[in-house]
């Protein structure tokens, strides 16, 4: 088997609360998986199960190395989740960074530099998403988990920002660690995707990488 | 020493009724409250002293181990009675009376056997207020850092969640908590050494002076109570917050808030 094909991230019945039914995924360096579907059905659930956020039946192999098997830190450091809703919990914008990102990775995603001086409250919604999403760049994860990051994004700050994630995935991206075979780059990194934006579904990921969360038509009995 | 009678605390205990019938007419509906306070203040103050004289008379260990024991649990049982949010399965009780008594106890015995040195070094007579002296201060301030840190967790979780998702251990996702808390149990405790000798007349010194004693001798004894409080105070909230702060994590460092359940 080439070495391009083993697994980057491999999950295995995984299954938490607010979960409707165990997913399967298999994930390879470089691509990006979207997940779509309505609200309920456990999206958000199963990209929290990943980052071991939460506690969840099922393994899940990063490089072929078992989640329970790395100290969560480690492994949430890897396997990154990025939520809808941003938090900061220090003064300055720039304090939750331990690199400062530079003034043109800001400006690639429609910021200015001075946003790192201000407070949390002086940001909008949308300021603080992208400025969340470089945040948690900046500790290089090979596997980013994002839940609805674009949602207080207008269309062209949408698309900036998967330019950015497009690039992340290859060597376009400021720092570089990968592995090269045979003179091809595996960035060994990849992206899992919760939204709810058609377009842009279809703009990062062909139809084989995109999953639809379904309610079941049970009825639910009360136990 | 001037005694004062049981009519002239009779006569006193009128002022309450007064105050509360007044508050009343002002809106306040927690009378009741102030008087069952009142009542049970007395009648423990009461036994206590029925107590205190009966064991000082009886010189014998058994009767202050199981007094501080009582009082122990007591001071405990306030604890997880003042939080909001209350761990499950009783860890509220238990974390309160482990940080309360550990770091108490040891101060106690270390102040009787190396600075007071009575005879035995048990004694009644100084142990006891000690303990109570001690317990006091560091019931409230534990029960205060504990209330911060579990209503804060449960408000600011997407904060310690975020902090987490970047691959930050839960004691650095918990730390600007830790400070917050830390910092609502330390305050009373600096106001109060601030305030004493120019704005209040702590208790105990007022006592022993009314009682006759030389004024500076009160003062070097509360000297050295202030000093047992501060420490024992601020040791204990440390240990309460940090054994909460563990709790509140499973053993993959995720947060488990569900181990809190709210009770007012």
């Amino acid at each position: 088997m080439n070495k391009a094909d083993t697994p980057l991230l491999k999950a295995q019945n995984i299954m938490a609360n607010g979960m409707l039914s165990p997913i399967d995924l298999t994930v390879l360096s470089g691509q990006v998986w979207m997940l779509s579907g309505p609200s309920g059905t456990g999206k958000s659930q199963c990209l929290k199960a990943l980052a071991d956020l939460i506690p969840h039946d099922g393994s899940v192999y990063l490089n072929q190395v078992e989640q329970s098997s790395m100290p969560p830190e480690q492994w949430r450091a890897q396997v990154m989740y990025f939520a809808a809703e941003t938090a900061w919990w220090l003064d300055s914008i720039g304090e939750h960074f331990e690199q400062p990102p530079s003034r043109t990775l800001l400006q690639r995603i429609g910021l200015p530099f001075s946003i790192l001086k201000r407070t949390p409250d002086e940001c909008s919604s949308g300021e603080k998403q992208r400025l969340s999403l470089l945040r948690g760049l900046s500790y290089t994860p090979k596997i980013l988990l994002l839940d609805e990051v674009t949602a207080n994004l207008n269309y062209e700050a949408s698309l900036q920002v998967e330019a950015l994630l497009q690039d992340y995935l290859t060597e376009k991206y400021s720092t570089i660690e990968g592995r090269t075979e045979g003179g091809k780059f595996f960035p060994q990194r990849a992206i899992i995707w919760v939204s709810h934006d058609i377009g842009q579904i279809q703009r990062m990921a062909s139809t084989e990488q995109q999953i639809v969360f379904k309610r079941l038509n049970i009825k639910r009995t009360n136990k | 020493m001037i005694l004062i009678s049981y009519w002239d605390l009779l006569v006193l205990s009128s002022l309450i009724c007064l105050l509360g019938g007044i508050l009343w007419l002002n809106g306040f509906n927690k009378v009741k409250d102030l008087w069952w306070a009142t009542l049970r203040m007395t009648v423990q103050l009461l036994f206590m002293g029925i107590w205190l004289s009966w064991i000082f008379n009886a010189d014998n260990p058994v009767w202050v181990v199981l007094i501080s024991l009582i009082m122990l649990s007591a001071a405990g049982y306030e604890i997880s009675k003042r939080q909001q949010y209350r761990f499950k399965k009783m860890h509220s009780l238990f974390i309160g009376l482990l940080s309360l008594s550990f770091i108490s106890l040891i101060l106690l015995v270390g102040i009787l056997v190396f600075i007071i040195q009575p005879d035995p070094w048990y004694q009644p007579q100084y142990l006891i207020p000690l303990l109570g002296m001690l317990l006091g201060n560091s019931m409230t301030a534990i029960g205060l850092g504990l209330d911060t840190l579990t209503r804060n967790a449960i408000q600011l979780k997407s904060k310690i969640e975020a902090q987490l998702a970047l691959g930050k251990t839960a004691k650095e996702a918990m730390q600007f908590i830790k400070e917050q808390s830390l910092h609502s149990a330390m305050i009373p405790i600096i106001n109060m050494l601030v305030a004493a000798g120019i704005i209040s007349l702590p208790g105990m010194m007022t006592g022993q002076i009314l009682a006759g004693a030389d004024p500076i001798e009160a003062v070097k004894y509360q000297i050295m109570i202030m000093l047992l409080i501060a420490t024992s105070t601020g040791f204990g909230t440390l240990m309460a917050i940090t054994l909460a702060s563990r709790r509140l994590f499973d053993e993959r460092q995720r947060l488990q808030l569900n181990q809190l359940v709210k009770t007012k």
